[in-house]
């Protein structure tokens, strides 16, 4: 049996979970290691949240093996509890409560009484910069205040593990750099951070490592900058018009340093790699010789990094997912 | 921690009821709509209204006036003639007219055969048939008043309780029923459902919490809710006049109904996670249980399929040790420890489907 080492906040081996004949998650592996934010990415139906049910011990996996802090999250599910904390993707608040009263009931819920009680929830409003809204009922409030009084609520108990489940869904661009501070300053307490997220632009700026999920396996995991590096060290990026598709990719694709080339409606997506910033100065007027004497007419061009979400895409197709 | 999680449960529980309270309202004027309902109904639906036109005044008239208003079925309102009595029938002002017609008291009294007019408005034929039924008792009573040596026999009552139970009165009873069994159901399950629906069940699951306190805190907050309601329709009942005989057995079968009905409750809230399931079910569950296990008499009384599907269920036990904590009497054959023992046994298990539907609905998460 593989020796787990309290080392990571989460350690998944083999872990497998089937639905009937339906395979779920198979085969999974990965850790994230204490004080990391780790990202979770996949399409739709992926498997991220029975992957996370599993990790957070709501679900039995068929096969393999999750740990938490070292513990199994099934039998030593009290202990778990304690370390963890969870920002559902819904918020789940009691609506008609007040806000203060959400926290009570959660630091009631931890075992918290009395005065330690009430430190603890008015720092969670302090920290969700709620104290001027305590005593008003949640569903007064905006998405952005429920989310961030939902963050309050997972880390009333001083979790170790942080779960957040696309902590800004509809959320607006003030309250979504607030609670990307709130994931930042976890990270500088010493808490590990486990993020799902539809943003890339996210994941990119806030984890140190992203696993991507798909059809129930992880297809990669890396750091940001790494998984783009697969995608090419530079991207250059075309709008053209009067020449075919198919033509521009079939002779594209022949030229040394070329890595990938996608096209869609009149957008062209060249992937380079293996080469340096010199070099792509000499192939970038080669490539675009190339569609010019097929007849094309460039409208507009861009050299830049690649992005996670052409990272994202090419690994998981484009193909939408429900 | 795992009681004190139970209570802090149950206290959050009382909270979001008392914010929004649709289970509390609903569970109280839906027992009261239906004894405001039955009350009309005994009061206006009773006494056949009856036109009486009388041609003399002599004794034997009155006498025959009198003897109809004894055969308890008519509301007698006398008009001057059989033209206004008609006109009454055709604006459904009366199901009859009953005329008493000139010479009555002369014939009656020398023995001669007296015609009694009867104009009969048949298109209601239950209204009818109290009429045709009660027209011979008004003669019967005639003859038993008036000329009671033709009558040579009568009857004598041996009443076997000290009191009378009144339909009114027993049919209260039964309201306390009817207001446990939907409130239970409407407080448990829609305590539980409301916890899926918000999203808020998962907080649960993952507190360091047993899972045995969820329910248990579920339990006990509905447990609260239905001793306010139970007691608000009490408090009706007492307005109605009822008094309590047995005060124990009241309190004992009101904890011990709802206790199997909350739990009910909980099982399903947990199995259809929907406050606007568990609602409907209530009442498809509740009303029919109501009706066919004893709410207007014993069940016996009724048909014998009806009574042995009641007997399956603990609603005509409870209903019974109801009537008999008020009325003094036990309107069922079943022996009381074997009463106690079938609510008993509900309640357990009740209990257990509760336990098992939270298990099932969390595992599924």
């Amino acid at each position: 049996m593989t020796t787990l080492k309290m080392d990571y906040a989460v350690e998944v081996q083999h872990l497998c979970k089937d639905f009937g004949s339906f395979h779920a998650v198979s085969d999974l592996n990965f850790r994230i290691a204490r004080g990391e934010i780790f990202g979770l990415l996949g399409p739709n139906g992926s498997g991220k949240t029975t992957t996370l049910n599993m990790i957070s011990g709501l679900s039995d996996p068929t096969s393999g093996m999750v740990r938490v802090f070292g513990m199994n999250p099934r039998k030593q599910a009290m202990s778990v509890r304690r370390m963890l904390g969870v920002v559902p993707q819904e918020t789940a608040l009691y609506e008609e409560l007040t806000a203060q009263r959400n926290l009570a009931f959660h630091a009631e819920l931890f075992g918290y009484r009395g005065r330690q009680k009430s430190e603890r929830v008015e720092a969670m409003l302090a920290l969700a910069q709620l104290q001027d809204r305590a005593k008003s009922r949640v569903k007064t409030f905006s998405g952005g205040m429920k989310r961030r009084l939902s963050i309050g609520r997972a880390l009333l108990h001083d979790p170790w593990l942080v779960y957040l489940d696309e902590p800004t869904l509809g959320v607006d661009v003030q309250s979504r750099n607030v609670i990307w501070d709130y994931i930042l300053r976890m990270k500088q307490e010493g808490k590990s951070v486990l993020l799902t997220t539809n943003y890339l632009e996210e994941a990119n700026a806030l984890c140190d490592r992203i696993g991507i999920l798909d059809k129930g396996q992880l297809i990669a995991e890396d750091t940001p900058t790494a998984l783009k590096a697969r995608f090419g060290s530079s991207v250059l990026a075309l709008e053209v018009s009067c020449v075919s598709s198919d033509d521009v990719r079939n002779r594209l694709q022949r030229i040394t340093g070329v890595q990938s080339v996608e096209t869609s409606d009149n957008r062209i997506i060249i992937s380079l790699s293996g080469i340096s910033d010199g070099a792509a100065g000499a192939l970038v007027p080669r490539l675009l010789g190339e569609v010019t004497g097929l007849g094309g007419l460039i409208r507009n061009m861009a050299l830049r990094e690649p992005s996670l979400d052409e990272v994202f895409l090419s690994l998981t197709g484009k193909g939408v997912r429900d | 921690m795992g009681m004190r999680a139970a209570f802090h449960i149950m206290m959050n529980d009382l909270r979001l009821n008392l914010v929004s309270p649709f289970a509390t309202i609903l569970s109280l004027i839906v027992p009261v709509n239906f004894l405001f309902l039955f009350v009309l109904f005994a009061v206006g639906g009773a006494k056949v209204p009856v036109s009486v036109v009388m041609a003399g005044n002599g004794y034997n008239d009155l006498a025959f006036l009198h003897a109809l208003g004894t055969a308890l079925t008519f509301h007698i309102q006398r008009v001057p003639s059989a033209a206004i009595g008609q006109q009454l029938i055709q604006h459904h002002g009366s199901v009859a007219t009953i005329q008493i017609p000139s010479g009555f008291s002369g014939k009656v009294a020398h023995q001669q055969t007296a015609y009694i007019p009867l104009t009969l408005n048949n298109l209601n034929a239950d209204f009818a048939n109290d009429v045709r039924r009660a027209i011979p008792l008004g003669i019967l009573n005639f003859y038993h008043s008036v000329f009671p040596s033709v009558i040579p026999f009568s009857w004598k009552e041996v009443d076997a309780y000290a009191h009378n139970v009144t339909f009114l009165g027993y049919l209260s009873v039964s309201i306390q029923t009817v207001a446990l069994l939907i409130g239970g159901l409407l407080f448990g399950g829609r305590g539980s459902a409301r916890e899926w629906e918000l999203g808020t069940m998962k907080e649960l699951m993952l507190a360091p919490i047993r899972p045995w306190s969820v329910v248990l805190g579920k339990l006990c907050a509905g447990m609260v809710n239905g001793i306010a309601s139970a007691a608000l329709v009490w408090v009706v009942l007492l307005l109605l006049g009822l008094r309590l005989l047995a005060w124990g057995q009241f309190v004992g079968v009101t904890l011990v109904t709802m206790l199997v009905f909350i739990s009910l409750g909980v099982a399903i809230g947990s199995v259809a996670k929907s406050q606007f399931v568990v609602t409907p079910f209530a009442f498809a569950l509740g009303l029919p249980l109501f009706f066919i296990s004893g709410a207007f008499g014993p069940i016996s009384w009724s048909t014998p399929a009806v009574a042995v599907i009641a007997r399956v269920f603990p609603v005509v036990y409870a209903n019974a040790a109801f009537q008999h904590a008020v009325h003094g009497y036990w309107p069922i054959d079943t022996a009381p420890v074997w009463l106690w023992t079938i609510l008993l046994a509900w309640a357990v298990l009740a209990l257990c489907v509760s336990w098992l539907a939270y298990r099932r609905a969390t595992a599924q998460h």
